[in-house]
Order: C-alpha cells, then sequence, then structure tokens
C-alpha cells in the first residue's frame, strides 16, 4: 500500500515545474554577463592595480625618498635609491625599482605615503610572457600598460 | 611573569589607566633626541593581572584544589596555569564536568625570546562553555622534550590541534594514536615555529637574501 | 567468489569537488565507506610564522589570505583582536560599517558555498544565478577597498577611509533585488526531489558529538545547537540589531542547508538596520601612528562565515609586530567532522558532506 502510495507520488511534478518556472523566468531577463575582451568593464576609483610614480605640475618626482614604502611593503618589492639634484631641495628617486610579480596589491605602501607620489592605478590585464616584463625601472613606471584592441 | 608583576604598579589597575600609561610613550620618544644619544630604553606596558573575582571562577578554583598554580584574570579574560604532572588529565576531566564542554582551540607557544617565562615552551587550551557561555584559557608551561598527556580522550576535536601543534612546534603528546606530522611533509626536519628553527642542520637557510640569489641565478 | 575486499583510493589533491587542495584517503567496501583519512597541507604557506617578522599592519595582509572568501571576516577578527588587547574604543560609525561590510560578506561566503554546493550535487542553475548577486557584493567591496576578494579592510581603531559616495545607493538596490532571488534559489532547491534525496540523512551528526569535535558555525547550529558568537558575545554593534539565531534541528545535509538560507536572510537584514541606522561621526579612533601593544596575551573569536574564528596573540610589548599568532580557523576543526559524518555513507556522498562542510583550504592550511 505504502509503495502504491510513493509511487502515485512520483506524477506529482510540483516540485519540478517550479524549478523550471524560475529557468523560463530568466530567459526574458537582462543578461549580465559582458562580452569580454571586446567589452571591458572600467573598476572604481579605489581599484587598487599596478604601482604607478607620479609627477606633479612642473614634470618633477613628488617622490621624496622617505622610504615610507620601503618598509611597509610586506614582500619587499619596492626598492628605491636616492640622489640629489641642482634646483630641488628634497632628494629624488634616482632609480625606483618594483617588483610585480611579488607584488600583493595589498596598497599599504599608497597608504604609507605621506606625499601622494605614488598610487595604484586602474590596470587589471597584468599577465605577462616573461618573468622579465614583471620587472619595472622607473622610466616604465609612469607609463600605463599598452592596451591591445581585440576586434571581431 | 612574577617580576613584571612586582614591576607593575597594582593588580586592581584596571584598562583605562592602562591606556593612560601608553599615551605618554610617544612623548618620551620625541624628548629623547633632545637629550642626545642615551638610547631610552623601551619602556615595556604590561597588561595588567587582576585578582578572580566572579563566582564561578572562585568555585572553579576551589574545584581543581592543588593543581591550580596561578589564577588570574587579564584583558577581560580568565588564566589558570597547571602544572604537567600525574593529575594533568584529572583536572582537565574537572574542567569538562565543571561545563566547559567545548575546546576551542590548543595554541602551542615558544617562550625562547620572551621574557619572564618560567620555561621554554607552551601550551594554552582555549575552553568555552555552550551551557555557561563563559571562556577560559588553561596554561600550562613545559621544557624542551617534556612529554605531555593528550586530552583526545575527554575532547575529540584535539586531535588536529595535537597534531599541529606536534608538527610546528615539536611538543609530543603521550597516550593517543598515531601524531604524525599534518600540515608539513612526513619527511620534513625540524619544527618551524620555533623561534630557533631558522637554521637546520642539513637544510640551507631560507632567508630573503638566498632568494635573492637563486633568483639572479635563474 | 565474492571475496570481501577493502579498496584504498586517493580523492584529491586535484579533484573539482574538494574546493581546493584536499586529498581524502579513503578505505571503500565496494561504494561503502568504511574509513577515511583527511591529508592536508597542500598550501601551507606558513602564516603563523611570517606573522612573527612583521609588524601588526603588514599581518593585516596575511589573514586575508586565509579564508579567501570571507577576506573581510577574517581581517575584522584581526583586528578586533588588536584592539582588545590595545583597549581601544572604536567609533560607532565605524562598528556599524564594520557589522555592514561582514554581513555582506557572510552573504557573499554563503551564495559561494550554495553554488559550489549545488554544482557538486547536480544543480548547476544555482550556481549561475549565486555567482551573479556574490557579484554585486565584491562590487561593493571594490567601490570601498580597491579589492574584489583580498579586500585588507579595516585599520586599527576603525576604517581605512570614509565611506565613498554611492556606496548607500549599492547596497540598497542590493536590499531590494536579494530577497526575490532567494526566493529564486529556493524554487529551485528546496522542494526538488533529487537535491532532497542528496541531502536528507545525509551526514547526520548529533549536537554532543559535534560540540565535542569543536564543529561550529552552521554546522552546530544544524545540530540545534544555538551557539553564535555574535549573539552569545556580542561583538561590534551586533547587540543593537533586531535579528535572530538561525537553528535547525536536522542534524543533516539538508537541516545545514536551510541554516545557511536563514542566515542569509537575517544577515540581509542586519545590514539593512546597519545602512538605516548609521550614524555620522568620525571613522577612526585616534591611534599612534606605529602601533605597539602591551605586554600580554589575548584569545579573540568571532563569528566568521564558516564558524568560529578566534586568534590568539601574544605580544612581548618591544616589537612591533605579534610574538605568536595563532589562527584557529573554523574550516580547520570542521572538517575533523568529515570522518564521523562520512562513515557507512557511498562515495558520491562525500562529495555532498565535502560541501556541506563548507571548507577552504587556505584556512586548513595556513
Amino acid at each position: 500500500m505504502k509503495g502504491l502510495v510513493n509511487f502515485i507520488k512520483t506524477f506529482n511534478y510540483k516540485d519540478l515545474i517550479k524549478g523550471a518556472a524560475v529557468t523560463f523566468k530568466h530567459q526574458f531577463k537582462k543578461t549580465v554577463t559582458v562580452q569580454y575582451p571586446k567589452e571591458r568593464l572600467e573598476p572604481f576609483p579605489r581599484f587598487r592595480g599596478r604601482l604607478t610614480l607620479l609627477k606633479d605640475e612642473q614634470g618633477e618626482d613628488k617622490c621624496v625618498c622617505c622610504m615610507a614604502c620601503v618598509r611597509i611593503c610586506p614582500t619587499q618589492v619596492i626598492e628605491i635609491k636616492p640622489g640629489k639634484k641642482e634646483g630641488r631641495k628634497t632628494r629624488y628617486p634616482v632609480e625606483y625599482n618594483f617588483n610585480m610579480d611579488r607584488c600583493i596589491f595589498c596598497g599599504l605602501c599608497v597608504e604609507s605615503c605621506n606625499f601622494d607620489a605614488i598610487e595604484l592605478n586602474n590596470e587589471y590585464e597584468l599577465a605577462m610572457y616573461s618573468r622579465k616584463d614583471f620587472f619595472f625601472d622607473k622610466e616604465k613606471m609612469y607609463v600605463p600598460t599598452p592596451k591591445v584592441e581585440y576586434k571581431k | 611573569m612574577s617580576e613584571e608583576l612586582k614591576k607593575n604598579p597594582s593588580p586592581e589597575e584596571n584598562k583605562k589607566e592602562e591606556v593612560k600609561k601608553e599615551a605618554p610613550k610617544p612623548e618620551a620618544k620625541k624628548a629623547a633626541p633632545a637629550a642626545k644619544k642615551v638610547p631610552p630604553k623601551p619602556q615595556i606596558v604590561v597588561a595588567p593581572k587582576e585578582e578572580p573575582n566572579e563566582d564561578w571562577q572562585k568555585k572553579l578554583i576551589g574545584e581543581l584544589g592543588d593543581s591550580v598554580k596561578e589564577a588570574y584574570v587579564s584583558v577581560g579574560e580568565f588564566n589558570i596555569v597547571v602544572e604537567n604532572n600525574e593529575n594533568y588529565i584529572d583536572t582537565f576531566k574537572k574542567i569538562k564536568d565543571f561545563g566547559f564542554d567545548y575546546l576551542a582551540d590548543i595554541s602551542s607557544v615558544d617562550y625562547l625570546k620572551y621574557e619572564g617565562a618560567p620555561k621554554r615552551f607552551g601550551l594554552s587550551y582555549h575552553f568555552y562553555s555552550v551551557k555557561m557561555n563563559k571562556r577560559m584559557r588553561v596554561k600550562v608551561f613545559l621544557d624542551d622534550g617534556e612529554k605531555v598527556p593528550s586530552v583526545m580522550d575527554i575532547w575529540k576535536t584535539a586531535d588536529f590541534h595535537e597534531r599541529e601543534a606536534y608538527d610546528l612546534m615539536g611538543i609530543v603528546f603521550t597516550g593517543r594514536d598515531s601524531l604524525e606530522r599534518i600540515l608539513l611533509p612526513h619527511d620534513w626536519v625540524g619544527h618551524p615555529l620555533r623561534k630557533d628553527a631558522d637554521k637546520i642542520e642539513g637544510r640551507e637557510e631560507y632567508t630573503a637574501r638566498l632568494v635573492r640569489k637563486l633568483r639572479e641565478e635563474d | 567468489m565474492f571475496k570481501r575486499e577493502i579498496v584504498e583510493l586517493n580523492m584529491g589533491p586535484q579533484h573539482p569537488s574538494t574546493h581546493g587542495v584536499l586529498r581524502l584517503k579513503l578505505k571503500l567496501d565496494g561504494e561503502t565507506i568504511v574509513d577515511l583519512e583527511p591529508e592536508i597541507g597542500y598550501l601551507h604557506r606558513g602564516v603563523e610564522k611570517l606573522a612573527e617578522n612583521f609588524n601588526y599592519l603588514q599581518a593585516l595582509t596575511l589573514t586575508d589570505r586565509l579564508d579567501y572568501i570571507a577576506a573581510v571576516s577574517n581581517n575584522l577578527g584581526y583586528i578586533e583582536t588588536l584592539e582588545k588587547l590595545g583597549g581601544v574604543e572604536v567609533p560607532k560609525k565605524a562598528q556599524y560599517f564594520r557589522v555592514l561590510l561582514t554581513e555582506l560578506n557572510r552573504i557573499a561566503s554563503h551564495l559561494l558555498w550554495l553554488a559550489t554546493h549545488a554544482l557538486d550535487i547536480g544543480a548547476m542553475t544555482v550556481f549561475l544565478y549565486a555567482f551573479r548577486e556574490r557579484e554585486m557584493i565584491l562590487d561593493m567591496f571594490e567601490m570601498y577597498t580597491g579589492g574584489r576578494l583580498l579586500t585588507t579592510t579595516f585599520r586599527y581603531g576603525g576604517l581605512k577611509e570614509d565611506i565613498p559616495e554611492g556606496f548607500d545607493k549599492k547596497v540598497k538596490e542590493f536590499i531590494k533585488i536579494f530577497p526575490s532571488r532567494m526566493e529564486d534559489y529556493e524554487d529551485l532547491l528546496t522542494e526538488n526531489r533529487i537535491w532532497k534525496k542528496r541531502t536528507i540523512n545525509v551526514g547526520v551528526i548529533s549536537a554532543e558529538d559535534a560540540i565535542n569535535l569543536g564543529l561550529s558555525g552552521p554546522i552546530l547550529r544544524g545540530s540545534g545547537v544555538p551557539y553564535d558568537i555574535r549573539k552569545v558575545e556580542p561583538y561590534e554593534a551586533y547587540g543593537e540589531f533586531d535579528w535572530e539565531v538561525a537553528v535547525e534541528e536536522g542534524c543533516d545535509t539538508y537541516a545545514r542547508y536551510k541554516v545557511r538560507l536563514k542566515e542569509m536572510r537575517e544577515s540581509l537584514k542586519i545590514v539593512e538596520q546597519a545602512l538605516e541606522g548609521m550614524p555620522e561621526g568620525d571613522f577612526r579612533a585616534k591611534v599612534p601612528k606605529t602601533l605597539k601593544l602591551p605586554k600580554g596575551e589575548v584569545y579573540h573569536s568571532i563569528e566568521a562565515p564558516k564558524g568560529e574564528l578566534g586568534y590568539y596573540l601574544i605580544s612581548d610589548g618591544k616589537g612591533t609586530g605579534p610574538y605568536r599568532l595563532k589562527v584557529r580557523g573554523p574550516s580547520f576543526v570542521n572538517l575533523q567532522g568529515l570522518k564521523p559524518m562520512c562513515k557507512g555513507h557511498m562515495v558520491a556522498d562525500v562529495v555532498a558532506i565535502i560541501g556541506t562542510l563548507d571548507v577552504v583550504l587556505g584556512e586548513i592550511d595556513r
């Protein structure tokens, strides 16, 4: 008797219809996916991307080599060689080396900087083909990574 | 520990005073360069220890009797220090019968560079009582190579914690089956969380300098 | 002719259903599990040793990488441990915002659990839907902290930065949308006969055993023990909100599924209240720039999405970093429940039970 009841119960497709209704409903909804890499999403202003050096209005380095970023970095990826030059009261970075393959993008360097001399920019396509490409010297650090355009 | 206690003005000192004590520190640092060349001795602020006041704490100390070596309240947490002797397991059984049925954590500590610890190693058992909604900590100090009975018969959860303490700190637990390494490979030499574990015989010291050297060779 | 033979089978470390690099040594009698031994440590990075060489702020970045799907909760537990030892009063605004973010994180973590758990058992649609909603929460994290997964959110004494403009709008939008999405998940799963057959009476553990094994979080609450640290020892501003602890009596995988679904609803309630009642004022207390803590030790635990997350911190009063930092990861302890839960079940049920334990290997291996 119990087996018969259970057998009849199997023809109660209420749960299946309920589930199918949900998926059917979603056919008429707007798609949420983006056709990457043809379309790209823009990250928020606070996004922590690649480390970049900043210049002031005169085109001078804002960095005064206080070494705060070097000291706070948990993975020790920043190296600065300070120097002096004429017409500038503070020190300036002769070399500013940044090793991106060990960077954990925590943003502590930017937080520790009292001169707003560095920032984490909004780049997120940071994969490279060679380990050497992850090494950024001072010249490379100002320039944004060239973007590759994909077309149909 | 007792030396620090003496330096500490009064055990009744509460948290607010502790914050006040912390405040003048930066000033002392600024004043130091003016005095010139005498490096100021770093002033160590110690979190105050108080006498246990609540009824359940006194009751528990009374029930445990002689096995309690020291009992105090620090940063709002109730601590009991016990000794590693033949009553060790009995003490924990009494603690469980008292109501502390949930063993949250067993932590192992190496006090090698810590001032005021009576012995080299330490184990901290953190308990919670689901019925009473209370927390407490039981501490035991151990010498190097000293074995300690396992509490796995009382709390099954001690299994992983004890294996971890053995693996990373080298504390040996007796009276339980299969004390194997848990996080590190089975053929690993040494116990990395020890304060003198930087150098292991037969292994090159793994430092930032070595890493840089290896990378340059790449 | 039919000789009984015990077969040893390795499941993992590369297996889609083990959620990371978990390896299980199964002993099988036919299809039935006789014994099981988890083998862990493939993701061991030595977080506790690293923390001893870092200062307090640098060690915060390590806590992100413990339970990487609930980084905000990990940050909160660590920062609160420091604050408990340092004795700092956190401003009300920071407390409210901390609660808001951690509850959003709890929803995100449970959504990921729901997605992968359902996918393991065979319901793929929920996977896609849950990830869609999780994306909204990750967007909020990105808007506030700059990181989506590894957030490094809070700072000693309060918040890192002020709340950005437009953040409340995003949260309100989420609060509006989410209840209807929850109904979608329930329509797909709760009454579904396959889901019920795969989860009811699978992985049963009694309340007594669960306490003895040290299980916590939704697993303990699924066995009928109302142990939620947010309720029994309210930290931050949790005491000021109106919400309930999700408890189910079923002790099985289905009960834990219901607990987590209810928890998401309760979390949304807290988020709503925290957003409405957000006070004005400072977001960070006045603290010295280099943090130095008094000599002493402290254990502090919070209710992370996976269970009781505890930090045991010892400071020697001299250095600017921890002398010893021990992490009591909920997943590490919860994994011990796998053996008693799996015994006597089929191999396919192991997949469901790993899913219901909701383990994250970053936290287990540390």
